[in-house]
């Protein structure tokens, strides 16, 4: 078993979590607020291409993740006017934001990217290069758990706490639980409500949009359609799993990336033996995950004026 | 001689998929250059589009209708009854029995065995390692004619196979491929549409001594030098030739098997890597090649013939 379990293992699940930790924080942020969100998914996908378009433009990764987090905000603004002005369904508008993230990204893709790759220019960009540095290395287990990493992986494993800290200690914080709880009432005791839920939204858009970016940037180097494969979907599971709570949602993003790595290593080896059916190693991460979560974090209660 | 008007209704992947929707698409195209066709595509956004898709094209009078990929086998059996004027092709799949039907089938085992037989003589480890999309029938056929090209170079290999589960997931096809390089692969053939451009990317951020091996078209540029070779099959071809037929008033329905014989499946120019490789195992693959084509070799192409398969002595 030793050549299963080792800190490769971590190094790998860091990675796979962490758009999944990105996205979800994204998602707790406006669910607190009292607006469902499952367009993150279409968000991740709209951050990973403007962050490729524009570091391919530019030769700029930090102009690339800035322009991933701006789309990011803009499709979350689209999101924040329909359910807050114009009262659309939180659902309805989700759904539609995937769609015309997926269709547009590809659009854009084809008309932009592929031309270039059509005349036999690389559409590989120039994203962030992993920390080295000979001390990191020579630390014991964090040396292979940061090993080829890029810092965006160890802000997302900062992230949680940056926000659980905002949430329980600022004045905002504050404010965001008396929204999400009974906005009604947040609103007679002077909270401005509606500014909340903006905030709240777009900073979900920020967060999916970095996602994107982590994908193209710091991993594939390069924008291929429809590359979010899901992962928004992960994330809101993440979130849901870890009960809007930060801490919660980051164990939940990582347990998946964990069993996703695992899953990887098997089906290339034996477990005593015995060569495990793929499909079944597919599912492993998936359900793994939901067993773990339940017993892990039992019932689970999102904020109650969630959807209203 | 009437213009010839063809068209297309490509899978859930659309034509963006780095794959055979968009060989066929190639193959559209160069109908419209050369036979100077009408031509032109519908995408389908979910499995309940193919048919709608082929009864749209059908009903503006398309010439000849391709649908591409095993998934629409259903469908254009519905569809094809209905327009016994239209021509219909179907690529991966089987065609319902009809005059106006035909199956474009590949003998993708063939194309991956001899990738497969190149990998085994340049591997320095002694693993290799194979990505796969979904866990069906159709990349079986890449899989276990790789594995046996493999082990007729190298009969002791060790091969890393490992599923994606999607066709889109390039981060985790990177890393599925990076885990089977820590593991000790130090080349990696892919069969997993956009999933693969991530092995490809992995196998160059390893650097030198590490090669992808890409599929259906030729990748090798996506990664100059770092790509060995690529597994091509030639939808695009087989396309063309279809749209040929129809037009020279020579369409022929059933099956139409493209493997290496019919240059339907082989190994890319390798415009990069060809210094890699040395002549004397190259030598070694194109007499395989002319073993499969003269049907002296028949390559397995599922577990089940794998077990049974028995190099032979090149």
């Amino acid at each position: 078993m030793g050549d299963i379990f080792d800190l490769q293992l971590v190094n790998t699940a860091m990675r796979q979590a962490t758009p999944l930790i990105l996205a979800a924080l994204g998602g707790l942020l406006s669910e607190r607020v009292g607006v469902i969100n499952i367009g993150l998914e279409g968000k991740i996908l709209m951050g990973a291409f403007a962050g490729a378009l524009a570091t391919l433009l530019t030769g700029s990764p930090i102009v690339g993740l800035a322009s991933a987090m701006v789309i990011g905000a803009m499709f979350a603004l689209i999101h924040a006017v329909a359910t807050q002005e114009l009262r659309t369904d939180h659902i309805i508008s989700g759904v539609a934001i995937n769609l015309l993230a997926l269709g547009l990204s590809t659009y854009l893709y084809r008309q932009i990217i592929l031309p270039r790759e059509e005349r036999g220019e690389s559409s590989v960009v120039q994203g962030f290069a992993p920390i080295r540095s000979e001390w990191l290395d020579s630390l014991p287990i964090l040396g292979t758990l940061l090993r080829d990493q890029t810092w965006l992986v160890l802000f997302a494993f900062v992230l949680p706490f940056g926000v659980l800290w905002a949430l329980n200690r600022t004045r905002w914080g504050l404010r965001v639980y008396a929204v999400g709880n009974d906005s009604v009432k947040a609103r007679t005791m002077g909270v401005p409500v509606k500014r909340m839920r903006y905030t709240g939204v777009l900073l979900s858009g920020v967060l999916a949009g970095m996602a994107g970016a982590f994908l193209t940037l710091a991993s594939a180097d390069q924008f291929r359609e429809n590359m979010s494969a899901g992962r928004g979907f992960i994330a809101l599971a993440a979130l849901i799993f870890g009960r809007w709570h930060p801490i919660g949602a980051l164990v939940a993003a990582f347990g998946f990336g964990f069993f996703e790595a695992l899953q990887m290593r098997l089906q290339g080896q034996p477990v005593f033996g015995v060569q495990l059916p793929t499909d079944l190693i597919l599912m492993l991460p998936y359900l793994l995950t939901v067993i773990a979560l339940i017993g892990l974090f039992g019932r689970m209660k999102p904020p109650s004026d969630l959807g209203n | 001689m009437a213009k010839l008007r063809a068209a297309m209704v490509t899978d859930t992947s659309g034509i963006g998929d780095e794959s055979f929707n968009a060989s066929a698409w190639r193959g559209l195209q160069r109908a419209q250059s050369e036979l100077g066709a009408e031509v032109r595509y519908l995408e389908s956004r979910t499995a309940a589009d193919y048919a709608r898709n082929l009864t749209a094209l059908a009903r503006q009078g398309y010439t000849v209708v391709f649908a591409i990929g095993f998934l629409m086998q259903d469908a254009l059996a519905r569809v094809a009854p209905r327009f016994p004027k239209t021509y219909f092709g179907i690529v991966d799949g089987s065609a319902p029995n009809l005059p106006n039907c035909v199956s474009l089938i590949f003998n993708e085992q063939e194309g991956s065995f001899l990738v497969g037989a190149l990998a085994g003589g340049m591997t320095r480890t002694g693993k290799l390692g194979f990505v796969g999309g979904m866990n069906i029938p159709l990349i079986k056929k890449f899989e276990y004619g790789y594995r046996a090209g493999v082990i007729t170079i190298r009969p002791n290999a060790q091969i890393l196979a490992g599923y994606t589960g999607n066709w889109d997931d390039v981060n985790k096809g990177r890393e599925l491929a990076l885990t089977q390089f820590n593991q000790g692969a130090d080349i990696i053939f892919h069969a997993a549409g956009r999933c693969g451009i991530g092995v490809i990317r992995a196998a160059q951020q390893k650097g030198k001594g590490f090669y992808a091996i890409g599929v259906d078209s030729d990748q090798d540029h996506l990664a100059p030098g770092h790509v060995l070779t690529s597994m091509m099959k030639r939808v695009d071809n087989a396309v063309f030739d279809t749209c040929r037929r129809v037009m020279q008033g020579q369409f022929k329905a059933g099956t139409i098997v493209y493997g290496v014989k019919e240059r339907g499946v082989g190994l890319s120019p390798m415009r990069f890597t060809k210094n890699d490789v040395p002549p004397a195992l190259m030598a070694r693959v194109r007499r395989l090649e002319t073993m499969i084509a003269q049907g002296k070799l028949v390559v397995p192409f599922n577990e089940q013939t794998f077990r049974a398969f028995k190099p032979p002595k090149v």
